[in-house]
């Protein structure tokens, strides 16, 4: 920016302006005196030549051809620096090349918190004033892609003038989809959306409360323009409640100790006043001083039996919604994990699936009858060392540890002695991030399994190989089957295991509903083949479908834009509600409530140096080159009528007239 | 340059119909101006033959027989010439300058000071024919071409603007010698009208001639034709802080510089030249009119016939 609304795009184009010290001096060099004719030369006397006619240069004449090429000079160098102008008026501000403007609008959560001291106009109101304010500079030829950037994407092109008017509708009625807006994999969502045949720019509308990868942004090729929305003096500070959960209270049957994080993001110490509610019912009322940038964790033992506790936050701040969390205990609508788990010594094995999140583990020994009856309503059945008969098989997903043959399944043709790993499928979901190096196993049967069936770890030893985790499908129910033992094996002493647990787990389970979300974080979970449709009613009571196609059995559920109670209702294909749960959305974010603005942003997008891209507030930016080339031009062509006309000196109003004249006349 | 635009011009004819109707209309002036005896057919003193008579004499020897009146020799027996008062005509002749320093103007839109020399030279003689002068044209060059004339009558008028046109520019011409050579060879005096820019003349020797021209009876009047660059030369375009300068007529070279101090210089040596002009001759019978290339050829005549009372 070099004044007001004028900016360089290219400021080693001024280095043409070397050319005016060049015309000068040329102006400067003393010439040859050119011939005229006279009728006599009786009255001249001869002119003599003083010293300063022997130098070679002489003071610079100001000659109207002079001044004419230094303006001339002048107007092309400005317009190699390729200046622009905020809002030029008329036609001198039109771009004469297609733009395609690529907006990024930040929906994140912190969008949500108020721009200022009016508490009725957030962020994102602004954010949206500045994208229309961008769709009303479109011109024929350009193109404007919207990406609004939050827990979800969305994008959307206009290139006509009728798109271009309902892309501004749709702006104008889109609420921000909250959670964390991921602004580097949106910048290469811009870089790959870049058109060849235009100027791309890639413009960030945020309240600059944001994290950029500078390579991210360095590898972009479009300048990146930041617009920053709201202004950081007017606002309020911002406290919020950033974390919330809860743990069973040891030796208190029924109780729980709630934790949560009270986080301050003001500039100075801030007294925080704070209630907490057991079912809707005060059980402490407190308040604490919290410092700048300051996080602290309070734990309060809540009442036996208590389905819902809500923490409250009494303080006025830019962004209400996270003073405010809630948090749903154990039994209270939400769908947990249920495993019966069929060992005669469980100890590693219950303590890995105990440790999975919101699951309870029941545990039978080997001998128990009824393994069919027994299971039903549990999520996942885990036997170890023993294999229930084939009319007893229970009716949902099995883990098999150390199977015994039944019939012809489970069937062993010889033993591995201490195998080593052999082959992996290092692809397998149920692997992902299990490290299975300086894993030993003992002795082990080498099982012969279906083609069907998938080996996903193969151990060879003394000339067999066999499978030592494998999964395949019995009665078209999925299982899988670990072939080792795990007292003879390390695993169980390794971190390998219960990653490894509950991969498996997670692969053969419908994954439960959170009992919370950050706001704008999606809902994704796993429904049982039966399920045909999900109703999810938000806290303003709008109801949401989601049908689920066949062999689809993973629901996303996107639209949390708003803290408060959410249910979730799984259909059958009658209609009829197979079952139903609750998850709390909860506003407060240790990112995305603090809704300062990065300084660092404008750095990041410029690839780590502030002066290699414009970080600027500005908008509508016209180019000014060509109106400068008009003139330069304009300039050149009365340059050469002077010269035509032999206008040397600089000339009155009427010797310019009468040499017009005269060219005119000549014409 | 110049010249090539000046060239551009003369392609023009010099008497163009409309010159030659503005022409009319002054000479139709003239007319009026006459009667009113301020120019016009002067009243002669001396008796000749003529229609209208004046007066009988005895015929002495030496007296024209063809003016002798019968009709008297039958009534009174006595030889009588019959005397009439006669109107007379003058003898104009025209020097004009037709050298190289003619042949130029300081911008494209003036003529050169040729073509209004000639133009100058054929109203002149339009006049002097209408009114049955006799008219004869010398042109002033290097190769002197043939005079024209001398001729009378208004017949001569369309041939003497033919002969006219086809005058163009040449070498340095001696203007004072085509004077004494003009004046020796007449035996009659007359009015002698010479148009030049005088650059060129040697004044101590114009002047000689001229007082012996006007001793034998000759009126004379110097035309001078002048560019108006050449009385403010600092209004020339062309001009620049420095430049080389050529003589049209010598082709000398020189060195100008056109500031302050060179441009007084200039007009003071001009002007004292123009005094030594104007007095050329000591006043007697002898006339100094200058007359800019930009003013029209009809007002240059109106401006002799109704301020100067020279042509008849």
């Amino acid at each position: 920016m070099i004044g007001a609304g004028l900016t360089l795009m290219v400021p080693i184009g001024l280095v043409a302006l070397v050319s005016l010290a060049a015309i000068i001096v040329i102006h400067m060099r003393r010439k040859t005196p050119p011939m005229i004719v006279l009728p006599s030369l009786r009255f001249w006397e001869p002119a003599i030549a003083d010293s300063a006619d022997r130098r070679r240069f002489r003071k610079p004449p100001i000659t109207l051809p002079l001044l004419l090429q230094l303006l001339a000079a002048l107007a092309i160098g400005l317009a190699l620096a390729r200046p622009a102008m905020d809002a030029l008026p008329g036609m001198a501000g039109q771009r004469s090349t297609p733009q395609h403007s690529i907006v990024l609008l930040d929906g994140s959560t912190s969008m949500l918190s108020l721009a200022g001291d009016d508490d009725s106009v957030t962020k994102w109101d602004l954010a949206r004033d500045e994208a229309d304010d961008i769709l009303r500079e479109w011109q024929a030829g350009d193109v404007i892609t919207i990406i609004v950037i939050g827990s979800r994407t969305q994008s959307t092109s206009a290139s006509t003038e009728p798109q271009i008017d309902r892309l501004r509708e749709r702006i104008r009625s889109t609420t921000a989809p909250g959670g964390i807006a991921d602004i580097d994999t949106a910048l290469e969502l811009g870089g790959d959306l870049i058109l060849p045949d235009r100027a791309n720019r890639i413009i960030l509308i945020s309240d600059g409360a944001l994290r950029a990868n500078p390579e991210t942004a360095s590898a972009v090729e479009a300048p990146i323009d930041l617009r920053v929305v709201g202004s950081p003096e007017n606002s309020l500070p911002n406290v919020a409640i950033t974390s919330i959960g809860s743990q069973p209270v040891a030796n208190q049957d029924g109780a729980s100790r709630l934790s949560f994080a009270l986080s301050s993001f003001a500039p100075e110490t801030v007294r925080l006043p704070y209630r907490v509610q057991a079912d809707g019912v005060d059980i402490l009322a407190s308040e604490l001083d919290l410092l700048a940038g300051e996080t602290r964790s309070v734990q309060v033992t809540l009442p036996q039996v208590t389905q819902t506790t809500e923490v409250i936050v009494d303080v006025g701040d830019s962004f209400m919604a996270d003073n405010r969390a809630t948090l749903l205990l154990e039994g209270s609508g939400s769908t947990g994990l249920e495993i019966l788990l069929i060992s005669d010594n469980p100890g590693p094995l219950e303590r890995a699936l105990g440790a999975l999140p919101e699951s309870r583990v029941d545990v039978f020994p080997t001998t128990t009858p009824g393994l069919r009856a027994l299971a039903a309503g549990f999520d996942l059945v885990v036997f170890e060392g023993i294999s229930p008969p084939p009319d007893d098989l229970p009716n949902t997903s099995m883990l098999f540890v150390r199977p015994i043959q039944v019939g012809d399944r489970f069937a062993t043709e010889g033993v591995m002695g201490a195998p080593a790993i052999d082959r992996i499928d290092a692809g397998a979901p149920i692997l992902e991030g299990v490290d299975l190096a300086g894993v030993t196993f003992g002795d082990t049967p080498v099982y012969r399994i279906e083609a069907s069936d998938e080996v996903l770890v193969r151990g060879a030893a003394n000339g067999l190989t066999g499978p030592l985790l494998w999964r395949g499908e019995i009665d078209g129910l999925r299982y899988v089957a670990f072939g080792f033992d795990l007292e003879s094996s390390n695993i169980t002493q390794r971190v390998a295991f219960p990653v490894l647990i509950a991969r498996t787990v997670a692969d053969l389970t419908v994954a439960p509903i959170p009992s919370t979300l950050a706001l704008g974080d999606p809902l994704l979970y796993r429904i049982s083949e039966s399920v045909a449709e999900v109703a999810v009613t938000n806290p303003m009571g709008e109801i949401t479908i989601l049908t689920v196609p066949q062999a689809v059995d993973t629901v996303v559920f996107d639209s949390t834009g708003l803290d408060g109670l959410y249910t979730v209702d799984e259909l059958g294909d009658d209609g009829q509600v197979l079952q139903a749960s609750t998850f709390v959305v909860n506003a407060g974010h240790p990112v995305e409530s603090d809704t300062r603005p990065n300084p660092s942003l404008g750095d990041a997008l410029a690839g780590g140096s502030a002066s290699d891209v414009a970080v600027t507030e500005r908008q509508g930016l016209a180019d000014l080159w060509p109106m400068l080339v008009s003139i330069a031009m304009a300039v050149i062509a009365l340059e050469w009528l002077v010269f035509s006309a032999g206008v040397a000196r600089l000339p009155t109003a009427r010797s310019l007239a009468s040499a017009f004249q005269r060219i005119g006349g000549r014409a | 340059m110049i010249r090539d635009d000046a060239r551009a011009i003369s392609v023009e004819p010099l008497f163009t119909d409309e010159v030659l109707a503005r022409l009319r209309r002054v000479i139709l002036r003239s007319r009026r101006l006459a009667r009113a005896g301020l120019s016009g057919e002067h009243r002669s003193l001396r008796k000749g033959p003529s229609p209208e008579f004046a007066d009988f004499k005895a015929y002495s020897v030496g007296d024209d027989y063809r003016r002798i009146d019968w009709r008297a020799y039958a009534r009174f027996d006595a030889l009588f010439v019959r005397e009439s008062e006669i109107t007379t005509e003058f003898d104009v002749h025209l020097l004009v300058d037709v050298s190289r320093s003619m042949d130029w103007s300081s911008e494209a839109g003036i003529p050169t000071k040729l073509r209004r020399a000639l133009q100058l030279t054929g109203a002149i003689g339009y006049l002097s024919l209408w009114h049955f002068d006799r008219v004869s044209i010398t042109p002033v060059g290097s190769d002197a071409q043939r005079r024209f004339g001398p001729v009378q009558g208004r017949t001569n008028i369309r041939r003497m603007l033919s002969w006219l046109e086809r005058l163009h520019a040449q070498r340095e011409g001696d203007l004072t010698a085509a004077m004494s050579r003009l004046v020796f060879e007449r035996r009659r005096a007359g009015i002698l009208l010479i148009v030049s820019d005088f650059l060129s003349e040697d004044l101590e020797r114009l002047e000689g001639a001229m007082r012996g021209a006007v001793g034998r009876g000759w009126e004379i009047a110097l035309l001078q034709i002048y560019d108006p660059a050449e009385a403010d030369p600092a209004a020339m375009s062309v001009l620049v802080e420095t430049n080389q300068a050529i003589d049209l007529e010598t082709t000398m070279k020189m060195p100008i510089r056109n500031d302050a101090p060179s441009v007084a210089g200039y007009l003071a040596r001009r002007r004292a030249w123009l005094n030594e002009l104007e007095t050329l001759g000591g006043g007697v019978r002898t006339l100094h009119v200058q007359i800019p290339t930009t003013q029209a050829v009809d007002q240059t005549l109106v401006q002799l016939l109704r301020n100067i009372g020279l042509v008849s």
